[in-house]
C-alpha cells in the first residue's frame, strides 16, 4: 500500500515538474518577445535626440585664431553661453555673414548655423556630451519625441539622423499593398472557390492542392527572382509599384486560398442542398449563400495575407525597389483630361521594411533609431492586422 | 408536366459557364506561378552553366599568330581580320571609339605586334605591344574561334566541389558549398532551439495550460509568428549580438549563431502552433483510455498523444525547416555578407539568401554570369525547401487520414 502512496506521489511530482517546465518555456518565449518590444521602445526614444530645435541667440561674437589655438565662437543664448572651437572655413564663413540675421538649430549633436537670406552657406558645430546636456536639459521630453515622431513621419530619408523620415515608404507601402490586394484577392478567392466547390475529384485538383501547399512553403525571395526576371526583364515593366504589388500577390496568393477553402469548408451541406433543392445554379448557391456565410473566415485570410505581404522585404529588394527615395509616386488624379493617371503604378517605390534594412546596414548608429521606429510601426501595423484578422473570426457562424 | 418546368435560360446557363471558366483560371493561376518560378530558375541555371563553362572550360581555344591578324577599314567601318591555320577568315567588325584609339596608336608604331587570344564565346583579348585590352563581341560572332563549346559537367563540377564562392571577383569562382555550409549551418542552429523548445511549447498548451491561458497564449504565439522577418533580423543584430558578445569575447558583429537563434526564434512559434493544433486534433479517446488505465497527464502526453499525432509533429518540424532554410533577412542582416567555408557558428558567413540579397542590391546587368548566378543559387534554394515542403505535405495529409 505504501508503495502505491510513493508510487502516486512520484507520478504527481512528475506531472507538476512537467507542467512548470512547459510554464518556464513559454515564459521564455514571452521574455524573447517582451526584449524585443522593449528594445524596439527604448531605441525610438532615443530619436527624439535627434529631432531638431530651434535655438534663440543673443548675442554672436567671433574671435580670431591666435597661434596654436583655434579660432573661436561665442554664443550667447537665452541661458546658456557656449564656446566653440571653428574651424578656418567655418570662420571664414561666419566672418562673412556676421551682419545678416542667422538662424540657430541643435540638429542631433551639432549646432547647425544658417542665414535664411543668403541660401547656401551652413556651419554645423559638433558639441560635446556636456554641452548637449546644458541645452537639452529643461526640455520637456516627451514633447521633443512627440516632435521627432511628426517629422519622423513627414520627411524624406535623408544623409542627416536628424533630417531622415519614412515618408516615402509608408505611402510605397500602401500604393504596393493597394495592388497587392487588388489582384490577390479575386484571384486567391476564386481559387478556393474553384477547388471547394467546382472542381471534381481528379489528377488536375490534386496537383493543385500538392502545387499549394507547396507555393505558400516557397522562400519569398524566389517570388523576388521570377519576378525579377519575368516582369522586370522580359514583360519590360520597370521597377515600379505596379511589379512590386503583383510580386507580393503571388506571395500571398496561397494563403488567401487555404483560408477561403477552409471558410467554405464550414459551411454546412443543409444550406448547399438547400439552395441546390429551389433550383439555384451552382453560382448563386455561391454568390447568396455560401460567400455570405463564409465571409468573416475569407477576410480572416485576406488580412493575414496581407500582412504578410507587409512585413515582405526580400522579393522586393530582389526586384529592385530602392532603399534610398525622396520623392512620392505622382498622384492618381490630375487636373487635365482624362483627371485619373496610371503613371503611380510605375513609379519607383520604396517600402518600410526596406527603409528599416537601409537604416540597419548603415555605418552610422544614428540611424538605429530610425530603424527602431519604423521596426515599432512595422509591427504595429501587423499586430492591427492580425487582432482584425482574429477579430473577424468572431462573426463566423457555428453550424 | 412540361409546362411546370422553368423555361431553360440560356444566358443564365451561359453566364454560368462564363464563371466557372474565371474560377479555373483563378486555380490555374497557382499553377502558372509555380510553372513560373521552377521555369525562370531551370531556365537561367541552365544558361548559368553554359556560360560558365564557355568562360572557363571551353577546350583548346584558338591562339593567333601575328601574322595572322590584320586591321583594315573599309566604309567607315574597322574590321578586326583573322586568318586561321586552315586559311578561313573570320571578319569581327570593331567598335568605332576603340577602333580609332587602336588605329592612332598603330600608326604611331613602326611595326607593331599584335597578338590575339580568345577567352570565351564572347570575349578576346587583344594585345597590342604587350598591351592587352579585353573586347565584347555579340553571342555567336566569335563561334567560329571556338573549337566546340565548354564542358558543361567541369561548370557543374566547380559548382558542386569548388570551396570559394567569389561571383563579383574580376577572376570567378563559383562553389556552392561554402553558401550552403551556412545555410545548413544556421539552419541546425534554429532547429536546435525551436525543436525541443517548440515540442514542449505545444505540450504543455495542448495538454496542460488551463483554458483561459491557452486562448491568451495562442494568439500571442500567431503574433510572434506574424512578425516581419526584417524585426528579426534587428533583433539578432541588435540584442542577441549584444548578449552573446559579453559571454564570447571577441564574438564577431555578424556571426552564424546570432543568426541562428533569430531563425530558431522565428520558426519557434510556427512549429508550436502547427504541433499544437496536431496534438489537439489527436481524439480525446485515447486521452481517456491513457487516463482510465493510471497514467498521469506527463505519460498521457509523451506516450500516447504525441505518438498518435507524429505525422503532424512531423509535418510541423518539416515546414518550419523550409522556413528555416528559406528565410532570408534574417541571415542578410545577421550572418555576415563574405562567404566562407566554415562550420564554425562564431564565424560570419554568407548564406544561400545572403548572396541572393547581396547580389540583388549591387543591380546586375541582365545577362551577365552574375545575375545568372542569382538564379542558379535560387535553384539550390528551391530544390532543398521543395523536398521538406514534399516531406511536409505528406506527412499532413497521412495525419488528416488518420485522425
Amino acid at each position: 500500500m505504501d508503495d502505491l502512496t510513493h508510487w502516486i506521489a512520484r507520478r504527481r511530482r512528475q506531472d507538476r515538474w512537467f507542467g512548470l517546465l512547459g510554464l518556464a518555456c513559454t515564459l521564455l518565449v514571452i521574455a524573447a518577445l517582451g526584449l524585443l518590444l522593449l528594445r524596439l521602445i527604448t531605441d525610438t526614444l532615443a530619436l527624439a535626440d535627434n529631432a531638431p530645435k530651434a535655438l534663440a541667440i543673443q548675442s554672436l561674437q567671433l574671435q580670431p585664431a591666435t597661434g596654436p589655438r583655434p579660432a573661436r565662437l561665442l554664443l550667447e543664448l537665452d541661458d546658456h553661453t557656449l564656446d566653440l572651437a571653428l574651424a578656418p572655413q567655418q570662420w571664414a564663413v561666419l566672418r562673412d555673414h556676421l551682419e545678416k540675421p542667422v538662424q540657430c538649430q541643435l540638429r542631433g549633436r551639432h549646432l547647425r548655423l544658417s542665414w535664411p537670406a543668403v541660401h547656401e552657406p551652413l556651419v554645423l558645430l559638433p558639441l560635446d556630451a556636456e554641452q548637449f546636456r546644458a541645452l537639452t536639459a529643461d526640455d520637456n521630453s516627451l514633447g521633443r519625441l512627440a516632435h521627432a515622431l511628426g517629422l519622423f513621419f513627414t520627411s524624406f530619408p535623408s544623409g542627416q539622423p536628424s533630417e531622415a523620415g519614412i515618408l516615402s515608404a509608408w505611402v510605397g507601402t500602401l500604393c504596393v499593398l493597394l495592388v497587392t490586394a487588388v489582384l490577390a484577392i479575386p484571384l486567391g478567392v476564386g481559387a478556393g472557390i474553384y477547388l471547394e466547390e467546382y472542381a471534381s475529384k481528379n489528377w488536375l485538383t490534386t496537383l493543385l492542392e500538392i502545387n499549394i501547399s507547396n507555393l505558400a512553403g516557397v522562400p519569398s525571395i524566389l517570388y523576388g527572382l521570377l519576378a525579377l526576371s519575368v516582369l522586370v526583364y522580359s514583360l519590360q515593366m520597370g521597377r515600379g509599384i505596379l511589379t512590386g504589388g503583383i510580386t507580393l500577390a503571388f506571395l500571398i496568393l496561397p494563403i488567401i486560398i487555404v483560408a477561403t477553402r477552409e471558410a467554405l469548408r464550414t459551411v454546412p451541406k443543409s444550406i448547399r442542398e438547400a439552395a441546390y433543392a429551389l433550383g439555384a445554379t451552382r453560382w448563386q448557391v455561391v454568390r447568396h449563400h455560401l460567400l455570405p456565410y463564409s465571409a468573416p473566415g475569407i477576410w480572416t485570410g485576406i488580412f493575414l495575407g496581407l500582412s504578410r505581404a507587409l512585413g515582405e522585404t526580400a522579393p522586393l529588394l530582389t526586384i529592385g525597389a530602392l532603399t534610398f527615395l525622396a520623392f512620392l509616386p505622382p498622384a492618381p488624379v490630375q487636373s487635365e483630361f482624362p483627371f485619373v493617371s496610371g503613371d503611380w503604378l510605375f513609379s519607383p517605390f520604396t517600402t518600410l521594411p526596406i527603409q528599416l534594412y537601409n537604416w540597419l546596414s548603415r555605418p552610422n548608429p544614428a540611424f538605429r533609431a530610425h530603424a527602431a521606429a519604423a521596426g515599432l510601426v512595422l509591427l504595429l501595423v501587423t499586430v492591427i492586422l492580425h487582432a482584425l484578422a482574429l477579430w473577424m473570426l468572431r462573426f463566423r457562424k457555428r453550424p | 408536366m412540361k409546362h411546370l418546368l422553368p423555361p431553360p435560360r440560356s444566358t443564365s446557363h451561359c453566364s454560368e459557364r462564363l464563371i466557372e471558366w474565371l474560377l479555373r483560371l483563378a486555380a490555374l493561376s497557382s499553377i502558372a506561378v509555380t510553372l513560373g518560378i521552377v521555369g525562370v530558375l531551370l531556365l537561367e541555371s541552365a544558361r548559368f552553366f553554359r556560360t560558365l563553362a564557355d568562360s572557363k572550360y571551353a577546350p583548346a581555344l584558338s591562339h593567333f599568330a601575328a601574322q595572322a591578324v590584320r586591321i583594315e577599314t573599309a566604309d567607315e567601318e574597322t574590321l578586326l581580320i583573322l586568318t586561321e591555320p586552315d586559311g578561313r577568315t573570320v571578319r569581327l567588325s570593331l567598335d568605332p571609339d576603340f577602333a580609332r584609339r587602336l588605329l592612332l596608336q598603330l600608326a604611331a608604331e613602326p611595326s607593331p605586334v599584335l597578338q590575339l587570344r580568345v577567352l570565351s564565346t564572347t570575349d578576346l583579348e587583344l594585345q597590342v605591344d604587350g598591351v592587352a585590352t579585353r573586347l565584347s563581341f555579340p553571342e555567336g560572332d566569335l563561334q567560329p574561334l571556338v573549337e566546340g563549346r565548354g564542358s558543361l559537367l567541369a561548370a557543374l563540377a566547380e559548382f558542386l566541389g569548388s570551396t570559394t564562392w567569389t561571383p563579383l571577383f574580376a577572376d570567378p569562382s563559383f562553389g556552392i558549398l561554402p553558401l550552403v555550409c551556412a545555410t545548413l549551418l544556421t539552419t541546425c542552429l534554429a532547429l536546435l532551439i525551436a525543436l525541443p523548445l517548440g515540442s514542449l511549447l505545444a505540450i504543455y498548451l495542448s495538454e496542460y495550460a488551463p483554458f483561459q491561458l491557452r486562448n491568451l497564449l495562442k494568439p500571442l504565439l500567431e503574433v510572434l509568428g506574424a512578425v516581419p522577418t526584417v524585426i528579426y533580423g534587428y533583433f539578432a543584430l541588435q540584442v542577441i549580438t549584444p548578449l552573446l558578445q559579453q559571454l564570447i569575447p571577441g564574438l564577431p558583429t555578424f556571426n552564424l549563431l546570432s543568426a541562428g537563434l533569430a531563425l530558431g526564434l522565428m520558426i519557434l512559434p510556427y512549429v508550436a502552433s502547427l504541433s499544437e493544433d496536431a496534438l489537439r486534433a489527436v481524439p480525446m479517446l485515447l486521452r481517456e483510455g491513457s487516463y482510465a488505465l493510471g497514467a498521469n497527464r506527463l505519460i498521457t502526453a509523451v506516450r500516447v498523444v504525441y505518438p498518435a499525432a507524429l505525422s503532424g509533429i512531423g509535418a510541423a518540424y518539416a515546414l518550419g525547416i523550409s522556413r528555416a532554410l528559406g528565410e532570408t533577412m534574417i541571415v542578410a542582416i545577421a550572418a555576415g555578407m563574405q562567404s566562407r567555408l566554415t562550420v564554425n557558428p562564431l564565424d560570419s558567413a554568407q548564406c544561400l539568401a545572403g548572396f541572393l540579397v547581396q547580389a540583388s542590391l549591387g543591380d546586375l546587368p541582365a545577362g551577365s554570369i552574375g545575375y545568372q548566378a542569382l538564379f542558379a543559387v535560387g535553384l539550390v534554394l528551391f530544390l532543398l525547401t521543395l523536398l521538406f515542403n514534399l516531406a511536409g505535405y505528406l506527412l499532413r495529409q497521412r495525419f488528416q487520414e488518420v485522425c
